[in-house]
């Protein structure tokens, strides 16, 4: 992942107001379907808590449902592996592909295997990936990381995409009509479908009581290439399991209305058993979700369904931009969960948030993704991972509000510098003042003007 | 010890007591009409709705779209031209299929979504790689919400199933909605 602290990356961004304005609108847009989706249902409030209840059993109980998904995959023909971290879960896909001498796989979209750094791994040994999901396709061709878990290419624009498949492709330079573009994807992606030695998907939903599991897709792509190739290897984190198909009805309600504001998406494929001649292997991934799990007060992160909701109404996100996260899934959830894999890489992001609390509101499990951010503040600090200058703020801050006279004389002169001395205050060499207005200063505090008036 | 073990032995102390989770009952009141939300829903989802009498409308209807161009079923009592043997053939094979035609086991009222099994898709990749995509589907099955829908659904019957709900999409250009991005371009459901 890139260098640099979230701040920092957030420039990228920020230096640019047009295109953080373009950003955050698209990004709004996004959770403004979302509302009209969620309040569509008179019993949308009951639905997430009963998908947060459904998550909070399964948390409870992942060693058994593991343990009866387990067994009933196995005898659905599907042969189950566990990776306890990124380097075995990518040994195993790996050695499943070596022993079927693939030249070329195929994948839709899986967030985990991103996590794990699937593609530079096999690419190393050899083996052609193709992203087959239309973003994800987009940001391959330009060697990029995905900015967002549900619309990887959302922080680019139709001209650079038009650039990218005319250089790739050969399409036609300056035209970036989405629906001319798209149809090119198609196309050269169609070719990809037919000609793949292997498809890998990710799992959206794992049902323990059948022993199949669910893909969500609007593209059909995950079908596409499933359905062709010889061999199908899907990949889930532990997290992704439910008890029983009929919880799926739950899920599946929230999912894509959370999601984007759809009803459902166009596919939601149930794969259970291997069709006639195929051979298809599930991966449970750990990767420190076994770890995670045993944190009381982040166990809740776990129940995240990546819907991508938090992201889309985070006024943060929107105004930074996935890539400042420098993780792969960005926003308020990754903010709680890249902490547990490593908490100085990731020290920064649980400051990137102001506490508004409208990740919560939205995320359709229930997650306390707001408190979850302040306890990461008192772990991050108690460690000493703050950043010196954030440090010195802090204490500074505390100094003064904890001394009346202090916070007295220096009101006073603050408010005299403000009006004789705006570029005190007024400089670029001010964080806070970047892209923003100082309000006019008032002639009196609050506390000469109670004095007065009461 | 192997992973499996490792990762169990973890998750074994993280165990606790709680009651498997019964679902309740969701409110279906405001569907109204299943069949009439059913065709809104699928309206607005670049679907083609067409209600018809008997399955020699839905064939003659067919016929004369895309004539000339490959079509096959897996509805008894339709066969198009040429349909003999593309069940047993190389599902790559399917990729120049213009129009495919399959039966539905239920739809769902609240997200136009339509149950099809693998039985009923004759190759899995037929209803995707299809150009255009037809489904039959009996009103009578057409039920509010996800929940009745899996009520009605045996996971014994399929070793494969989807829901479909409308052509295949993307919106991944600049949230630009784009009809057809891998699956089929266009959806037609005939409503008897």
């Amino acid at each position: 992942m890139s260098e640099g602290k979230h701040a920092s990356l957030a420039e990228k961004l920020t230096n640019d107001t047009d295109r953080t304005d373009w950003h955050n609108k698209s990004i709004w847009g996004v959770r403004k379907k979302r509302d009209v989706a969620a309040f569509g249902i008179p019993d949308w409030e009951l639905l997430r808590q009963t998908a947060s209840n459904i998550k909070d059993y399964v948390l409870d109980n992942l060693h058994d449902l593991l343990l009866e998904f387990e067994k009933n995959a196995t005898e659905n023909g599907i042969t189950v592996h566990w990776a306890a971290d990124a380097e075995e879960h990518n040994a195993i896909v790996h050695g499943i592909l070596a022993k079927h001498n693939v030249k070329k796989m195929v994948k839709s979209k899986s967030m985990l295997t991103e996590e794990c750094g699937l593609n530079p791994h096999l690419e190393k040994n050899g083996i052609e990936v193709i992203d087959t999901d239309l973003g994800e396709r987009i940001i391959q061709l330009r060697d990029e990381h995905p900015s967002h878990i549900v619309m990887p290419a959302i922080h680019l624009k139709r001209e650079e995409i038009s650039d990218t498949f005319h250089e790739s492709w050969g399409t036609e330079k300056g035209n970036f009509d989405p629906q001319y573009l798209a149809e090119a994807a198609r196309q050269s992606l169609r070719q990809d479908f037919l000609t793949a030695d292997a498809a890998l998907t990710g799992v959206n939903f794992a049902i323990a009581e059948t022993g199949e599991y669910v893909v969500c897709t609007n593209e059909g792509n995950a079908d596409m290439g499933a359905h062709l190739a010889p061999v199908q290897i899907s990949c889930m984190g532990l997290e992704k399991l439910i008890p029983k198909r009929e919880h799926l009805s739950v899920m599946l309600r929230l999912l894509a209305r959370s999601s984007t504001g759809q009803p459902i998406t166009a596919y939601s494929s149930h794969f259970k058993k291997p069709r006639k001649g195929q051979e298809m292997h599930l991966v449970l991934v750990d990767n420190g979700r076994s770890r995670h799990i045993q944190l009381p007060k982040f166990k809740a992160g776990l129940k995240c369904i990546r819907c991508a909701a938090c992201m889309n109404t985070c006024p943060v996100y929107r105004r930074s931009g996935g890539h400042s996260y420098h993780v792969t899934v960005p926003g308020p959830i990754g903010s709680i969960l890249a902490p547990n894999t490593n908490l100085k890489e990731y020290s920064d992001l649980p400051f990137a948030s102001t506490l508004c609390g409208a990740c919560s509101n939205v995320c359709p499990v229930k997650i306390n993704i707001h408190e979850q951010l302040y306890e990461w503040r008192q772990v991050i600090g108690k460690a000493g991972y703050v950043e010196t200058s954030k440090k010195i703020g802090l204490k500074v801050m505390n100094f003064v509000l904890s001394n009346p006279k202090v916070y007295d004389i220096g009101g006073k002169l603050g408010k005299k510098a403000m009006t004789l001395m705006p570029y005190a205050i007024n400089n670029p060499l001010n964080p806070w003042y970047k892209s923003r207005e100082m309000p006019d200063m008032d002639t009196e505090s609050f506390k000469d003007w109670y004095k007065k008036n009461r | 010890m192997s992973s499996r073990a490792e990762i169990l032995d973890r998750l074994k102390s993280q165990t606790s007591s709680q009651g498997q989770v019964t679902l309740p009952e969701f409110d279906v009141a405001y569907i109204g009409d299943p069949v009439s939300k059913f065709k809104t829903i699928l309206g607005e989802l670049y679907t083609d709705v067409i209600e018809v009498n008997s399955l020699s409308e839905v064939a003659s209807f067919v016929t004369e779209k895309f004539d000339g161009k490959r079509m096959i079923s897996n509805v008894e009592t339709i066969d198009f031209p040429d349909t003999a043997n593309w069940k047993e053939q190389d599902q790559h094979l399917l990729e120049n299929v213009e129009f495919a035609l399959f039966e539905g086991t239920l739809g769902v009222a609240e997200n136009g979504a339509i149950w099809i099994s693998d039985e009923q898709m004759g190759q899995r990749v037929a209803p995707f790689i299809c150009q255009r995509l037809g489904i039959i589907l009996k009103k009578s099955s057409i039920v509010p919400l996800m929940q009745q829908a899996y009520k009605n659904l045996d996971s014994n019957k399929s070793s494969f199933g989807t829901f479909i709900s409308g052509p295949s999409k993307t919106a991944d250009i600049e949230q630009s909605l784009v009809v057809g991005a891998h699956g089929s371009r266009e959806l037609f459901v005939f409503l008897m």
